[in-house]
């Protein structure tokens, strides 16, 4: 009968820790610079001493900052460490046959990694403390959060590290597996999305990467984690009462990827178990992962050096529409045989592989082909789908007109602009053939003659079931000539370009779209002044700059004049008009920022703080009463120029 | 006492061990012999629970070796390739071994510095093969195991060395019981040590006996007739025969007295009984079972 299961041994946590003492030794020195040492230095030799607000913000700041990288850095490097007579045959023929279950061997080695890392970050925190009671800035509660934001990265990493290491039985390949696979899906992503970008008519990618959390470095750096304070930790205190209100940036993010390193360390235990000995040595020392590696290479190699090739053989000929589909394919089939030959190479030990690995080799280029063509000829239907109105919460469009004094940009819960957006929408993507055609040529595009403009078009809707469809058409070619067709593309965009919440926006809300803010969210508008400025010519010939400031009640009254004249309909324009005469002239007012603490489908509201925010007024010569109103205070709009 | 039954271990599809089984008696000195890639490293692998088995069993006095902590800490083992960590002294060994075996004993370490002219603060990776393998023998000997498996355990170690290393095991076995399995390719060297014997070729155990069982089945005899050989009674069953002149080589299978009793009746002019090596026993018993036994051994 087995003996009952041990989890820890002394006698190998010890001889850890001693043997690898001087990179615990480096570590606790690179943490003793960084903190007590260099805050005795600093606080010690300044003239004025800081807040103790300023010390412990500096000291998140640090721990913040510095815990991720320097635990993404030292996490695989202790992994690598404790573990590593794994990846040694007769090491690990000569430990497992000592008399320990490996789940013994595992977790006392594992606390060793970790202990060496903890250990040296609470004896720098406590120094730390040592050195801010010295200045009168002891707090607990912030030694506690700069101590979390080393330990909880730190518990994440090594941990991930350790999963890595368990995974390979070829020590240097653990820190690439462990490097690539931090930034894999964030790549894979992007990668995925350029691939589809390729194929795909309309093709919107959003901003940032949605899986972004899966890739904990990006995520950390991308969060930035440090001390702030207040709601959006964005002001910046006077005096040390405001400590209190000092906090962790992403803590919120350290927590779950702390939670993420125990599943991670739970996951080696259990790899730890099934793990043959045997695979000492080699590249991926567990059976099932080979396939996973094999054709995960493949993939990869596909989409990045597949479509590097592509580009730096075939990008310099290639305008928009002319993507070359076989092309493009060979690139990246050529690739992904590449890829899954060098991986057979490395799981094999052997460069000849051909005979083991060309049914592989051919299944991913199968895939692949086949993946290209799908996407190709829209089997999905992504090219065609345009969500119905009644199903969509809000809408984002973009719609800048190349020759066109200005663009359309805002975002809508208005059902009637819903449904301009969705016909303009539907107009483009049924346009998808002539539009390819027109961008498949060599020549740059005659727009602003023969009666065509070109413009581009990005529309996100939120659905109401919290989703988002995006799409972005750039380049698109619009026809005088067809205003009159209402299914046309120049019909759609014109009915679009005239809706009042757009007039509204292209008049008064460039500043709000640029810096997100959502108009929803101004509320008890109060006006603070503003500033007129205007380039005098008379002809030709430049005669200098009029400025002006503007009163309050003053940038009251332009504010009321330029919304009666955009309801009136006096923004209203041709897409196809060359007059681009404007004056832009600004207004400045205060608001209660109403932070949308809801979901979409029943937004509620919370009075945050007052906020400022700036009005571009983009003035035009049809705008009667608000020139009138410019007029009656001596300003005379000039739109010679 | 150890039991291997079927045991199967496959590396990517090579079969190193393909149903090996193997029984050791309590207090017996095994030999497991073989050529180069036979799987007798394999089979003592999976006997240390560094290997698993795709399937069939291993016991040591019938309990599970595998991740059976209780089991393996009454085994010590010498590999061909004995691990020690880098920077590591034979004292920092000693004291990492301590903490795997509750009853290593301090004082028989002590005791063996006289035997062992090694100095235990110097690093283990700074000393030659054969000092290496004299430190893995004083750290396995103070294990007070009740099992020894050694594979290939004396290569490097000087005449003088092995004779000692030796000495101290069969001590050993004499005095607390241990039972010892060793793994070789060189059937001269266990002859002297063993007293059970198994052979392994491409992953089993072709046979495995006693020694004494072995002896007292084959009889080699030097016979030298008066003129033609007469017929040979048929009750004798001959493995095989020489001649250098008049005096035959004959190695018969059976009792030596009832073999001698039945040449007496061929009167021979000359017959004497000539001690067997261990491996001429092998060669003969096994080839005519049409094993490549002389493979094996030559």
């Amino acid at each position: 009968m087995p003996s009952r299961t041990s989890f820890f041994n002394r006698t190998v946590f010890w001889s850890d820790c001693r043997r690898y003492w001087p990179l615990t030794a480096a570590y606790t020195l690179l943490w003793l610079l960084v903190l007590p040492l260099e805050q005795l230095t600093e606080y010690g030799h300044s003239f004025t001493e800081p807040s103790a607000w300023a010390m412990l913000e500096t000291m998140l700041d640090v721990t913040g900052i510095g815990g991720g990288i320097s635990a993404f850095c030292t996490g695989i490097l202790f992994a690598m460490a404790v573990f590593s007579y794994l990846t040694n045959p007769r090491a690990a023929n000569g430990l497992h046959a000592l008399s320990a279950r490996r789940e013994t061997l595992f977790c006392s080695h594992y606390l060793a990694g970790l202990a060496c890392q903890l250990v040296p970050q609470l004896v720098c925190v406590l120094l730390s403390a040592a050195v801010l009671g010295a200045h009168g800035a002891l707090d607990l509660r912030i030694l506690g959060l700069a101590f979390l934001a080393l330990a909880l990265p730190t518990l994440f990493f090594y941990s991930f590290g350790v999963f890595c290491m368990l995974f390979t039985g070829q020590l240097l390949a653990a820190p690439v597996f462990y490097g690539v696979l931090n930034v894999i899906v964030v790549a894979v992503e992007t990668m995925v999305r350029a691939f589809a970008g390729n194929y795909l008519y309309g093709w919107a990618e959003p901003e940032t990467p949605t899986l972004i959390a899966f890739s904990p470095i990006v995520k950390l750096l991308e969060t930035g984690v440090r001390g702030v304070t207040g709601a959006y930790g964005s002001s910046v205190p006077s005096d040390a009462q405001d400590v209190a209100a000092l906090r962790l940036q992403g803590l919120g993010w350290l927590w779950v990827y702390a939670a993420a390193g125990l599943v991670f360390a739970v996951l080696s235990l259990l790899v730890c178990r099934v793990r043959p000995n045997e695979n000492s040595g080699t590249t991926v020392a567990i059976g099932w992962a080979r396939p996973v590696f094999r054709y995960g290479v493949a993939f990869c190699a596909a989409l990045a050096l597949g479509q590097l090739v592509y580009y730096l053989f075939f990008g310099q000929f290639r305008t928009y529409g002319s993507y070359s589909l076989p092309g493009s394919l060979a690139c990246m089939a050529a690739a992904g045989m590449i890829g899954y030959f060098a991986a057979e190479m490395l799981l094999r030990k052997s460069l000849r592989v051909w005979r083991t690995g060309w049914r592989g080799a051919l299944a991913v280029t199968g895939t692949l082909v086949a993946l290209g063509v799908v996407l190709s000829l829209d089997l999905t239907g992504y090219e065609g789908y345009v969500p119905d109105t009644d199903r969509v919460e809000s809408v984002s469009v973009d719609l800048s007109v190349y020759s066109n004094r200005s663009s359309c940009l805002l975002t809508s819960e208005d059902p009637d602009t819903i449904r301009l957006v969705t016909e303009a929408h539907r107009a483009v993507a049924r346009d998808k053939a002539r539009q390819l055609r027109l961008g498949a040529g060599d020549t740059p595009r005659d727009w602003g003659e023969n009666g065509t403009v070109g413009c581009y078009f990005r529309v996100t809707y939120q659905l109401k079931n919290g989703g988002f469809v995006r799409r972005w058409y750039s380049d698109v070619t619009l026809f005088e000539n067809e205003l009159g067709d209402g299914d046309s593309p120049a019909a759609a965009f014109t009915a679009l370009y005239n809706d009042p919440d757009v007039m509204l926006m292209r008049t008064l809300g460039h500043r709000l779209y640029s810096e997100e803010i959502d108009p929803r969210r101004l509320a008890d508008l109060s006006f603070t002044g503003g500033y007129f400025n205007q380039s005098l010519w008379d002809g030709d010939t430049y005669l200098g700059e009029e400025s002006r400031g503007l009163t309050p009640e003053q940038a009251q009254r332009i504010y009321d004049a330029a919304v009666r004249d955009v309801e009136a309909g006096r923004v209203r324009e041709s897409l196809f008009t060359q007059d681009s005469r404007s004056v832009t002239l600004q207004l400045y007012a205060n608001y209660l920022d109403l932070q949308d603490y809801g979901n979409a489908a029943a937004p509620s509201y919370d009075v945050d703080e007052r906020a400022s925010v700036e009005f571009d007024v983009v003035l035009t010569p049809n705008m009667r009463e608000t020139l009138s109103a410019l007029r009656a205070m001596g300003i005379e709009a000039s739109f010679s120029g | 006492m150890i039991e291997v039954k079927e045991l199967v271990k496959t590396f990517d599809g090579f079969a190193a061990l393909a149903g090996a089984s193997v029984t050791v008696p309590q207090g017996a000195i095994y030999g497991l012999v073989g050529p180069n890639g036979a799987g007798k490293t394999t089979l003592l692998r999976h006997l240390t629970g560094v290997y698993r088995q795709d399937s069939g069993s291993i016991t040591v006095d019938g309990q599970s070796v595998w991740e059976n902590p209780a089991v393996k800490m009454r085994i010590a083992s010498i590999p061909d390739d004995w691990y020690y960590f880098m920077q590591a002294s034979l004292r920092d060994m000693m004291h990492y071994y301590r903490g795997f075996y509750p009853q290593f004993d301090a004082t028989r370490y002590e005791r063996l510095k006289a035997v062992f002219s090694l100095s235990d603060t110097q690093p283990i990776r700074r000393m030659s093969k054969g000092m290496q393998k004299q430190a893995a023998f004083w750290l396995a000997l103070c294990c007070m195991p009740d099992y020894l498996i050694l594979d290939e355990p004396v290569d490097g170690l000087d005449p003088v060395m092995r004779r000692q290393v030796w000495s101290l095991i069969l001590q050993d076995v004499s005095e607390r019981g241990t039972t010892v399995l060793v793994s070789s390719h060189n059937l001269r060297e266990l002859e002297d040590v063993c007293d059970h014997v198994g052979i392994m070729n491409k992953g089993t155990v072709l046979l495995e006996r006693s020694l004494s069982e072995l002896q007292d089945n084959t009889v080699k005899i030097q016979i030298v007739f008066d003129g033609a050989e007469p017929a040979l009674p048929e009750s004798l069953r001959v493995l095989h025969r020489s001649a250098v002149g008049r005096v035959q080589t004959i190695i018969f299978r059976g009792k030596q007295s009832e073999i001698e009793a039945a040449l007496a009746a061929c009167r021979p002019l000359f017959m004497e009984a000539v001690p067997l090596t261990l491996e001429e026993i092998f060669i003969y018993e096994l080839g005519g079972a049409d094993y490549a036994v002389k493979d094996i051994i030559l």
